[in-house]
């Protein structure tokens, strides 16, 4: 059990973290960009929100698979499989997760004030200089927003894992899976323990964000 | 040289800015113009927050952006204090730290408390820009802008924010800081009284063109065209059907010219306060008086003349004055009038030519100053 619990912790904080990276500059262009292509981008990355979840696994299984182009090439350059590993297992996350981290960013930056943005250039503030006090602390709901949405759906995948990673412990068995597997062996007890925690889990990273989000302050941590 | 020389084009979808002149880093140059006459996309453009489609920008014979050689130097490396429209300030940071936000660390603390005190914003250093009035905020965005030295002050609309009531009490503050700051400084404005009360230098644009440029009393006393007068304020515009070797007419009359005028001027012009209401036989263009009201200390009769041409006059408030519906004649001193084209096309070395059908169209256009170039024969 417990290491299902470790596994899904890391993944979720893997998760985060790569789409933090991968997910700022992509939110920051969707919120300022009038280009043609920022529609079809757009429902690219929401697509995770309507599709069912066995649906993108198995499409990313049969890309990371050992005949697919992604696992193939993975398996040329590192000499492993992708598929029904814990990297593997990052990758779809990241995949899956990408909207939960994307929308609550574009949503925050398309609400900055582009002239106190202009204002700190004016002012001989580099870009990142800019990013740092300006853009950053204005736009920190929606960083946290975006932090803990994206880990708290990470914790619950379950079809995406099942396809690309399977029920390995201590590799690729997360908590949903491991719930799964309980129930499937009439481990009620065990199941039990397993989804109060994901369920307290998520009553209270929603409380955050409610809380967190429920009126305009005045001053620094408004 | 020491001088702003600006020659840049910007080409969008829906607007073209074609601005080629040459401003003095001196003192306060109000440029003047309606919404979308391309006054915020010229400021920016100084500030380096937009590109120019074509051209080149230069301060002080350093180079800002040229195109043709893909020169462009960002913001941070300008030196411009810029004051925004609706003042930007950071909105989770406290006013004192707004202030220093401009400066190193080292001289943060010491700047910060002279400029804190020279604005007189000692009760309000720990407050944030949203527990401020407009009046503070603008004062705090000053003081931001200032507080860096820079080599040039761009405002950009300063007083649209804030109410008319405080309008008068901030221009005064701001004609205070500008004149202390010792910075020659650029602000833009859609109000008339701005010019009037900050500017030493006035530019005028309309359409994306800077129509005319020049010091105030100049600009204020000769506006070039039609349009720059009635942006300057000038009421009266009576329709020229011809011009001969001596005069000008219309529907309404005709004005007597010592020599000829060579311009296919459009229009007769003279301000409201020029404008004198005679006995009714004093002069050959007639009027008729329709109403007059009271505006302040001042007396507005408005009158229609033979061609229906409206125009109006103001005069102190106790002066005597005609009544509804008396006939009255206009006289035109010559000091005060001025014959003006339609438009000039903004290219400010070379004054444009509209074609009036029913005039003499010459080759060559020119402002005309009426008080060196015409005089009243009547």
């Amino acid at each position: 059990m417990f290491d299902a619990i470790l596994v899904t912790l890391k993944l979720a904080t893997l998760t985060v973290l790569l789409l933090l990276i991968v997910g700022t500059p992509l939110a920051w262009w969707l919120s300022r960009t009038h280009s043609w292509f920022k529609a079809p981008i757009e429902a690219l990355t929401a697509l995770p929100l309507v599709l069912p979840p066995t649906v993108l696994g198995f499409y990313l299984l049969l890309v990371m698979g050992e005949s697919g182009p992604l696992g193939q090439l993975w398996q040329t350059i590192f000499s492993h499989p992708l598929s029904f590993t814990f990297t593997g297992l990052v990758v779809a996350s990241c995949l899956y997760s990408l909207p939960f981290v994307v929308q609550p960013l574009q949503a925050a930056f398309e609400q900055l004030d582009r002239n106190e943005i202009q204002a700190a250039w004016t002012l001989g503030a580099s870009h990142l200089r800019t990013f740092t006090t300006i853009i950053l602390p204005q736009a920190r709901r929606g960083f946290l927003t975006a932090i803990v949405l994206g880990f708290a759906h990470t914790l619950g995948e379950f079809g995406v894992v099942l396809m690309v990673g399977g029920s390995i412990p201590g590799e690729t068995k997360v908590m949903s899976i491991a719930i799964y597997e309980y129930v499937e062996t009439l481990q009620f007890g065990e199941a039990h323990q397993l989804s109060m925690i994901l369920l307290g889990f998520s009553f209270l990273v929603l409380w955050m964000i409610y809380t967190v989000n429920r009126g305009k302050q005045i001053g620094r941590w408004a | 040289m020491s001088a702003l020389m600006i020659h840049a084009q910007v080409q969008r979808k829906d607007f073209e800015l074609d601005v080629d002149v040459s401003l003095p880093l001196q003192g306060v140059t109000a440029i003047l113009g309606p919404s979308g006459s391309g006054k915020s996309t010229l400021l920016r453009l100084l500030a380096g927050l937009e590109c120019p489609t074509q051209g080149e920008i230069s301060f002080n014979g350093q180079v800002w952006s040229d195109t043709k050689r893909r020169i462009f130097m960002p913001p941070q490396q300008r030196r411009i204090g810029m004051v925004f429209q609706d003042y930007a300030l950071f909105q989770h940071m406290t006013v004192a730290e707004n202030i220093g936000y401009g400066l190193a660390r080292a001289e943060r603390t010491q700047q910060v408390g002279l400029a804190i005190e020279r604005f007189h914003l000692h009760s309000l250093a720990q407050r944030y820009p949203a527990q401020l009035s407009g009046g503070q905020r603008q004062r705090v965005a000053l003081a931001r802008a200032l507080i860096t030295k820079p080599s040039l002050l761009l405002l950009d609309e300063p007083f649209s924010a804030v109410d008319a009531a405080l309008r008068q009490n901030l221009r005064r503050e701001l004609k205070n800081s500008m004149a202390a700051a010792e910075c020659p400084s650029l602000l833009i404005t859609h109000y008339l009284e701005d010019v009037y009360y900050l500017a030493d230098y006035i530019g005028v644009m309309i359409n994306g063109r800077m129509l005319q440029f020049g010091l105030k009393h100049d600009v204020l006393s000769h506006p070039n065209c039609k349009a720059t007068a009635e942006l300057l304020g000038w009421q009266n515009f009576l329709p020229i059907r011809g011009i001969t070797h001596d005069r000008v007419y219309g529907g309404w009359g005709e004005y007597s010219l010592a020599k000829e005028v060579d311009i296919s001027s459009a229009w007769l012009s003279i301000r409201a306060e020029h404008i004198q209401l005679l006995p009714a036989l004093a002069s050959t263009i007639k009027a008729e008086v329709l109403e007059q009201y009271e505006l302040g200390q001042t007396r507005v009769i408005i009158c229609r003349l033979e061609d229906g041409t409206a125009i109006q006059r103001q005069q102190p408030l106790l002066d005597n004055y005609p009544r509804q519906g008396e006939m009255c004649s206009i006289g035109l001193p010559d000091t005060a009038v001025a014959i003006l084209p339609d438009r000039v096309s903004g290219n400010l070395r070379h004054v444009a030519t509209p074609a009036q059908d029913s005039m003499r169209i010459s080759n060559t256009s020119k402002i005309i100053n009426i008080k060196d170039k015409l005089t009243r024969t009547r």
